[in-house]
């Protein structure tokens, strides 16, 4: 399934002042639907589909437990409907964690002189490039699954409403403080001081 | 203390490096934040003065010593509030020291002041007094205000902070042009460019509704005003029961009609009311690198706003506008969206009510020159938009009306029909509505239902660009585009791939070759 939205990425216009925008880090893995798409570590969508599923699990237990606990009894009308409505949450969640597993699979950045590409989705596949001079900081995040499994989120904000944030998840650490390091060393941000 | 103000521009030395009081008229601007503050909570009170309520009726005393003790407390909360209050402006920063019990201290550098209001509630105006307020663009929290200063040091104050700002701009954008800076310190010439006559603001009362504006102030005799005119109605001899029982059903139904013309009325004339309160002796003036504006009947406001820092202009016509050819002209800045819900928000937007189109084409010009916002050809968007809509809204509402009519064939309920048609109707009014269109210096995007609100978006302040597809639209070779700015995110859904594609390198190629500001 080739996208030919990404296809003309990268040929902007550059006769004019020397302008660039060449791709900074090589591609080394297998091409799924863009030429320049670097995916995110292949751990990632593993490890976010368990870390889904575990938490479903810890509340259908909690959830059984409730209702097979000999301390008191639930009225009868509740415990009916309650089985039945989570029932319904419940496999609702695991389909929505199954196409984040195929949407992860498919999470992938690209990184150039000028800009920072974010490719994600599956069905519903959003393409969003953040030009670097626009960055007004950027940080790098670790949650306590992320630190046991040596993975990063990187957070890139520019001005304005905070809810717009653009945040690639599932990137080895190293990478994630390389991409930093470099947007941090672009010019216009050391300009801008 | 002297080596340290040498830095700042020659000017008042009293104020500035000393720490300072404000006048005691600042006193009534605590108060009523005081009292604001109470109204808010009375809620909170009233299952305290339901538990009271017997006693009070026995001795209504208690009520009148409940009432004086907290307003003994608000008056001397306020009290204590000012002579707590400390300002000063040092190192290129205003520090506004206050609070009784929490201190709270702010340090707002005036590079990072977005805009400066000048206020002045009613009870200042005799004394010819203003609050300064200082916008940091993030929350109302990081809000510096300086509560009570004579009204022309304020002006003053604010000339200052925006000479200061400037020099030290220039400073910083040294290597990147070469602009003369001679031209810089005639902040004084203010040109007026637009203000607006008691007609125009009569029209915008009409066309835009403006009367939440009166029941903010309504609110709280709600019920007592329904209690008197249901006692009147009571007193005329009206049986309203007695009625819908025994008139003809087109009787009654000209009854409702022409309650409903009534209070359409009482409506429009309370919002009328409303739109000349707020905007009262409105004028728009320019300097050489501000926006003002004043206006105010009760309270005056007066806003300035860098022109740089307007992100996006949008012209709002409801569909009575449309029909008169008047424009709400609205010039957006920061976090212009997030700041939408907030009420005072349109007291300190920079907004220009009911003007013509001609009019509205020379003010934004002076922002965005070369604009072609008023006669642009605009292209429109895929014809995808009705049948999405229809897929997802219209045919599930005409299968669920299919399923009740199998069981239940009532002639009465045949009318229901009317709801898909009606949908379509809408949805295929605001597919005719959308449209699009770009230059390599602006964007375009017309929206609407039966009203139309048109933007002009400058490529180059664009922040980011995102394009989404879903596997439909993968297939039909059909994109949305939608671009963030730093006043929010506007999108154009539905449009030719190729176009997507093409319109996000230009506006890449546009913002990374030419690193302009977007401040």
């Amino acid at each position: 399934m080739a996208t030919n939205t990404d296809k003309k990425l990268s040929d902007v216009p550059n006769a004019q002042n020397g302008f660039s925008n060449q791709l900074i880090e090589t591609v080394n893995e297998a091409q799924i639907d863009s030429p320049n798409m670097t995916h995110v570590a292949t751990t990632y969508p593993g490890i976010s589909l368990m870390v889904g599923v575990v938490v479903i699990a810890v509340i259908s237990i909690i959830f059984a437990g409730l209702i097979i606990q000999p301390l008191f009894a639930l009225p009868e009308q509740l415990e009916y409907w309650s089985i039945r409505i989570w029932g319904g949450i419940a496999l609702l969640w695991c389909l929505l964690e199954a196409y984040e597993y195929g949407a992860n699979k498919r999470l992938g950045y690209c990184l150039r002189e000028q800009d920072i590409t974010m490719f994600k989705g599956w069905l519903f596949r959003k393409i969003s490039t953040q030009p670097i001079c626009r960055i007004q900081h950027i940080e790098v995040k670790q949650g306590p699954v992320d630190r046991k499994s040596g993975l990063a989120k990187l957070h890139v904000f520019s001005a304005g409403d905070l809810t717009q944030t653009f945040i690639i998840p599932g990137l080895e650490k190293e990478k994630a403080e390389f991409i930093r390091n470099t947007i941090l060393h672009h010019k216009e941000l050391q300009q801008r001081g | 203390m002297a080596e340290l103000s040498q830095n700042l521009p020659q000017g008042d030395t009293e104020t500035q490096g000393h720490w300072s009081q404000i006048a005691p008229i600042g006193i009534l601007y605590f108060i009523q934040n005081f009292i604001v503050i109470v109204l808010n909570n009375v809620f909170y009170m009233l299952p305290i003065l339901f538990v009271l309520w017997d006693k009070i009726k026995a001795n209504p005393w208690i009520a009148v010593l409940i009432f004086a003790g907290i307003l003994g407390l608000v008056i001397g909360f306020a009290v204590l509030s000012f002579v707590f209050f400390r300002y000063r402006l040092f190192e290129g920063s205003v520090e506004v020291k206050s609070g009784i019990i929490f201190k709270k201290h702010i340090n707002l550098p005036f590079n990072r002041i977005q805009n400066v209001k000048i206020e002045q509630p009613f009870y200042y105006r005799p004394f010819g007094y203003a609050s300064l307020a200082f916008d940091s663009g993030g929350s109302l929290s990081q809000e510096a205000r300086l509560i009570a200063l004579r009204l022309d040091s304020a002006q003053s104050l604010r000339q200052q902070i925006s000479e200061n700002k400037a020099e030290g701009e220039i400073t910083e954008a040294l290597h990147e042009s070469s602009s003369d800076s001679s031209t810089r310190h005639d902040e004084i010439n203010e040109t007026v460019i637009n203000t607006r006559s008691i007609g125009d603001l009569a029209m915008h009362g009409v066309t835009s509704n403006r009367v939440y504006l009166l029941l903010a102030f309504v609110a709280p005799f709600i019920d007592d005003i329904i209690e008197y005119f249901s006692g009147k109605f009571a007193g005329w001899g009206l049986n309203i029961q007695s009625h819908i029982e025994n008139d003809p059903t087109w009787q009654i139904g000209l009854y409702v009609i022409a309650l409903f013309l009534f209070f359409l009325g009482i409506m429009t004339v309370l919002s009328i009311i409303g739109a000349i309160i707020l905007f009262w002796g409105f004028t728009l003036s320019k300097t050489q690198e501000k926006f003002i504006r004043r206006s105010g009947l009760i309270n005056r406001h007066e806003v300035a706003v860098p022109i740089s820092r307007i992100q996006v202009a949008i012209m709002k016509q409801d569909w009575l506008d449309t029909l008169f050819g008047r424009i709400n002209l609205r010039l957006d800045q920061l976090n212009a969206q997030a700041n939408a819900a907030n009420p005072e928000a349109l007291a300190n937007k920079l907004m220009v009510p009911s003007v013509f189109a001609f009019q509205c084409r020379d003010i934004v010009a002076h922002v965005f020159p070369e604009h072609q916002l008023h006669n642009t050809a605009f292209l429109s968007i895929k014809k995808m938009f009705i049948t999405r809509f229809v897929l997802w809204l219209v045919l599930p509402i005409t299968l669920g009306l299919t399923v009740l009519f199998a069981y239940h064939d009532d002639p009465n309920w045949w009318i229901l029909w009317l709801t898909p048609v009606a949908l379509t109707a809408l949805i295929w009014l605001r597919w005719r509505r959308w449209g699009f269109a770009y230059t390599d210096d602006y964007i375009y995007i017309k929206k609407g239902l039966l009203g139309v609100d048109r933007y002009c978006i400058p490529v180059h302040k664009i922040q980011r660009v995102s394009i989404s597809q879903s596997y439909w639209m993968r297939r039909s070779q059909v994109a949305s585009i939608k671009f963030y700015l730093a006043s929010g995110g506007y999108s154009i859904p539905l449009i030719d791939e190729t176009i997507a594609k093409q319109l996000q390198s230009v506006i890449l190629y546009q913002i990374e070759s030419q690193a302009r500001s977007w401040m």
